[in-house]
């Protein structure tokens, strides 16, 4: 039904509120009378009598003696007897309902309402923020990409290193291979309903394949001292928590247009349910996806354990249970990725990744076994049968060049990552390109970075989208060792960062809260949602408007396509990705990449057993 | 009849309503008078919403009934079960009628307007409630009609100066002996602006007293013979001004009848009141509909003073004894300081009309 409005500035500026407002509801159809503003209260109401309004809107910014003032208006009104057919609500800076209550309105607006609250108010309607907005949707980040290369020579050396790779190692098993094959046992025997003999006896032979400290787990049910069962009643809460949380919440999109990139945030507190908490509180503020992080030493032990588990320091253990806490906590529209780039179970992890419904898995060969630790052959060996999980669980996986923290050059952390793009393809997955946007040592020695922070970022996409169709997401997190201590200037950096990532035009940023890009301590939510909002501020400032970058950006591009070539000739021409790695062809002790050793001689030069 | 409904209305805010009230609940509740307590605005919070200030608490014994909007039991510390849901709703929802089951303070968002009040008093008394309070809100007074006896508070806050201060006490107290207009039960029910010669002879189409046209309206009903012109709305201090001080227009006993006194308290300047001569005037040829009966003055030292150093408001207070002594001078009611004196008189008044 439409209503009849008046609509009341007190001030003698300040008026622009309810002009908006005013502009919304006559586009809704209803019927307007807007009075100049600083009108004496009894012509207000005069004039309300006269055209016998629905509703009276009043705006006035509220000091000490003003409130008399509205109280006085209030008063008019119920003596003139418009209380009985008509609302009135008061708007202006220092309103809240607790004070619009004491001054006798029907209803408060104050600092951050938004129109749509006050047209509900007009039209009788329950305001319930976040439900008027359209469904957020969970975007798949390769759509519109077929993976053709446009780049014919790098296309025939990708496919070249990457058959080769495929042909000589995917032959070959591993302890996580085996662990992973019987972690799909277990599934499958669970399923079936199996018995706690038959169970127990797949354990059995899954610990025989762990390091000494998961293997006690399955044996004795002992955990390690820094971890611990998660309680009943800690599990318990839960479920409310979460119900709480999302009443009927929709989520807001911090994105202008479809083209600016999909918003990731980091987790991994150590503890499932607070990372719960930090998740609702990043859905709530914006982001659009979750990426699980697992502690570090996860990457040197053989063997995943069970249950819902709560870790004492950083990172949150994977498990089936954890990951299962997570998942039901998540919004539909939330993307979850959960890592598997570096380590001794990243086959495992993917198929855990897979069963428990992430959408976004991160394998990388290169990193992995270049900085992140593990032995480049058991992490290749690893990694083919990660990407066949991957491929059958249809999840898309991202490769970051995080090498080039270590101060590998970015052409040969590129090259690195087409590599592995390719082999991910040859098995039928699809792959995310995750360049970074960082200081890294490179652009600390080289000076790419000396005048500003867009050139060497824009020739690292323009380079990667001149060679191939694919989605480009940079982390991890963007503006990487961009950041200080110091809270403004961490969120303000990455805000930038964003807004260069959207003005570049790649699919999707990881994002760091200002407490955890500089690494400083616990991650509050506060910091978080300060990054949140950098980056819609970004969003909204730049909407689908660019950044002009120097011609150095071209000259850095074409730096790092000759680069590219250059190495992948030279793996190619190696004829062995592992050998090419051991030797430094993708990164040299000098560059700051040292061979992992976390699982050498653990391969298995025979055939699968199973 | 019973007079149940007490009510505590205020010139400005600050002015001591909340701690009267309080004081009220803890001495009548040791009388183990069964009680309720509500507002036509939001009290009992811990800090005051523009200043800052702490504010005093509303504490409740078990057995106590209030009315206060549903989402405010949640932050209150009081334990109650809500026996009654109502149409009623203020900005913090729906307005719902409790009883305590363990005593604690309690946040109260009430009814905020007459006929609102009206319903939740009419509530109260159905269950059981031999004393109402009514708690009132800045310097709101129109939904105390509802009341059956009034406290009005004043102090520093309204006005540090005493002298005018006390000259605006003085002036409202006597404008409270406006004399009732007994006899023409067919006014009461009237919503519109009417001339009366003994009958209704006209009635206008508008309710109140706002623009010049009613002015002119009002004017012509007292001229071609109407004895009275009862206004039941909102009066214009300015126009009604106008009107009464033309003095062809009030012969033979004419007069103009207002729905109550406080339809003269709002909207306009207090100060105008106190023009010479214009308070005869307004003794002469006024007359209320219903007359509200004003029991006591509370007077409350203490006003907000705002340090622009520091952007805040810092406690500061005038000479109790002084406002006091110089308020109790003028008018011929108790004159208490509730924090100086306690409220043993006005609950003594109280419990004389009722328990």
């Amino acid at each position: 039904m439409k209503k009849a409005v008046l609509l009341a500035p007190l001030d003698p500026v300040h008026d622009i509120g309810l002009k908006m407002i005013n502009r919304a509801l006559l586009e809704r159809g209803h019927q307007t009378i807007l009075l100049p503003p600083d009108i004496r209260g009894e012509e207000i109401i005069n004039r309300a009598l006269q055209e016998d309004v629905d509703i009276i809107l009043v705006s006035r910014t509220v000091g000490y003696g003003v409130a008399e003032l509205l109280g006085s208006l209030i008063d008019l009104t119920d003596a003139a007897g418009l209380r009985e057919f008509t609302k009135i609500a008061i708007g202006g800076m220092a309103i809240k309902p607790e004070l619009a209550a004491e001054l006798g309105f029907d209803a408060g607006f104050g600092p951050g309402t938004t129109v749509e609250e006050a047209v509900a108010f007009v039209e009788g309607r329950e305001y319930l923020p976040g439900r008027e907005r359209p469904a957020k949707h969970k975007p798949d980040l390769t759509a519109g990409y077929d993976y053709h290369y446009f780049n014919p020579e790098i296309a025939r050396l990708l496919e070249e290193i990457a058959s080769r790779a495929i042909n000589l190692y995917s032959g070959f098993t591993s302890p996580a291979i085996e662990r992973a094959l019987l972690r799909e046992e277990l599934f499958t025997r669970e399923k079936e309903g199996a018995n706690s003999e038959e169970i127990a006896s797949i354990q059995a032979e899954y610990a025989r394949l762990c390091s000494p400290a998961v293997a006690e787990y399955y044996r004795q049910r002992i955990l390690p001292a820094y971890l611990r069962r998660l309680g009943q009643d800690e599990l318990a809460g839960l479920a409310g928590f979460i119900a709480n949380s999302d009443q009927g919440f929709s989520p807001p999109d911090l994105k202008r247009n479809e083209s600016q990139p999909v918003i990731f945030v980091q987790y991994g507190t150590g503890c499932p349910l607070m990372d719960i908490a930090h998740i609702k509180a990043v859905e709530a503020w914006g982001a659009d996806g979750v990426v699980h992080f697992d502690p570090s030493w996860g990457a040197r032990v053989e063997g995943i354990l069970q249950g819902p588990l709560t870790h004492q320091e950083n990172g949150s253990v994977i498990t089936s249970a954890n990951l299962e806490l997570i998942k039901n906590a998540l919004l539909p529209s939330t993307l979850w990725q959960v890592r598997a780039h570096r380590g001794l179970n990243t086959p495992e992890t993917v198929l855990l990744a897979g069963e428990a419904g992430a959408e976004l898995t991160k394998v990388n060969i290169a990193y992995g076994s270049l900085a992140g630790g593990t032995d480049p052959e058991r992490l290749t060996v690893d990694a083919i049968a990660a990407l066949q999980y991957a491929a059958r669980y249809g999840l898309p996986f991202d490769i970051p060049t995080n090498e080039e923290l270590a101060g590998v050059p970015a052409y040969k952390a590129f090259a690195g990552m087409l590599i592995t793009a390719q082999i991910g393809l040859m098995i039928g997955a699809r792959p995310v390109l995750q360049p970074l946007f960082c200081y890294s040592p490179e652009v600390m020695l080289g000076g790419q970075m000396e005048d500003n922070y867009l050139d060497f970022n824009y020739a690292k996409v323009r380079v990667l989208r001149g060679i191939i169709s694919a989605p480009i997401w940079p982390g991890a997190p963007i503006g990487f060792l961009t950041h200080t201590e110091e809270r403004v200037q961490s969120a303000v950096t990455t805000g930038l960062h964003a807004g260069l990532a959207a003005a570049i035009g790649v699919d999707a940023i990881s994002i760091a809260s200002s407490d955890e890009a500089y690494s400083g301590g616990p991650i509050t939510i506060a910091a978080r949602i300060d990054t949140l909002q950098a980056v819609k501020e970004n969003y909204r400032f730049l909407g689908q408007a660019s950044y002009q970058p120097t011609p150095k950006a071209k000259e850095y591009e074409e730096v790092l396509l000759a680069g590219i070539y250059q190495v992948l000739r030279e793996v190619a021409a190696r004829g062995d990705l592992v050998r090419a790695l051991y030797e430094g062809l993708l990164g040299t002790e000098e560059d700051g990449a040292y061979p992992g050793r976390n699982g050498k001689n653990t391969v298995n030069k025979y055939m699968q057993i199973r | 009849m019973e007079r149940r409904v007490v009510g505590v209305a205020g010139l400005a805010k600050n002015t001591g309503k909340t701690t009267a009230i309080s004081c009220l609940l803890r001495e009548l509740n040791k009388d183990g008078c069964p009680l309720a307590v509500t507002t036509i605005g939001y009290d009992g919070e811990e800090l005051d919403n523009v200043t800052g200030l702490p504010k005093p608490r509303v504490y409740l014994q078990e057995g106590n009934i209030f009315a206060t909007a549903h989402s405010c039991l949640q932050q209150s510390s009081v334990k109650a079960t809500v026996r009654q849901e109502t149409d009623i709703f203020t900005p913090l929802g729906m307005v719902v009628v409790a009883e305590v089951l363990g005593a604690g303070n309690v946040i109260l968002a009430g009814p905020q307007t007459a006929s609102g009040l009206k319903q939740i008093i009419t509530i109260l008394q159905g269950m059981g409630s031999k004393i109402i309070l009514v708690d009132g809100a800045l310097n709101r007074l129109v939904p105390m009609i509802a009341v059956d006896v009034l406290v009005l508070a004043t102090g520093a806050a309204r006005n540090t100066e005493l002298t005018s201060l006390t000259k605006e006490i003085e002036t409202i107290s006597r404008l409270f002996l406006l004399p009732e207009m007994k006899g023409i039960p067919s006014l009461e029910e009237e919503e519109m602006i009417v001339c009366w010669d003994g009958e209704i002879c006209r009635r206008f189409n508008s309710s109140s007293l706002l623009s010049r046209e009613q002015l002119n309206q009002i004017k012509d009903c007292l001229i071609r013979g109407g004895k009275y012109c009862y206004i039941p709305g909102a009066v214009s201090q300015e126009l009604l001004f106008q009107l009464l001080t033309e003095d062809g227009l009030f012969r033979n006993g004419r007069g103009i009848i207002i729905h109550d006194i406080f339809r003269l308290l709002i909207g306009g300047h207090l100060v105008e009141y106190f023009r010479p001569g214009l308070a005869e005037l307004l003794l002469d040829r006024l007359y209320v509909l219903h007359q509200v009966d004003l029991l006591a003055i509370t007077v409350n030292p203490f006003f907000p003073d705002y340090r622009i150093g520091d952007k805040d408001y810092q406690p500061e207070y005038v000479d109790g004894d002084r406002l006091k002594e110089k308020i109790s001078a003028v008018v011929e009611l108790p004159v208490i300081d509730i924090e100086a004196d306690g409220c043993g008189k006005l609950v003594k008044y109280i419990t004389t009309m009722v328990c």
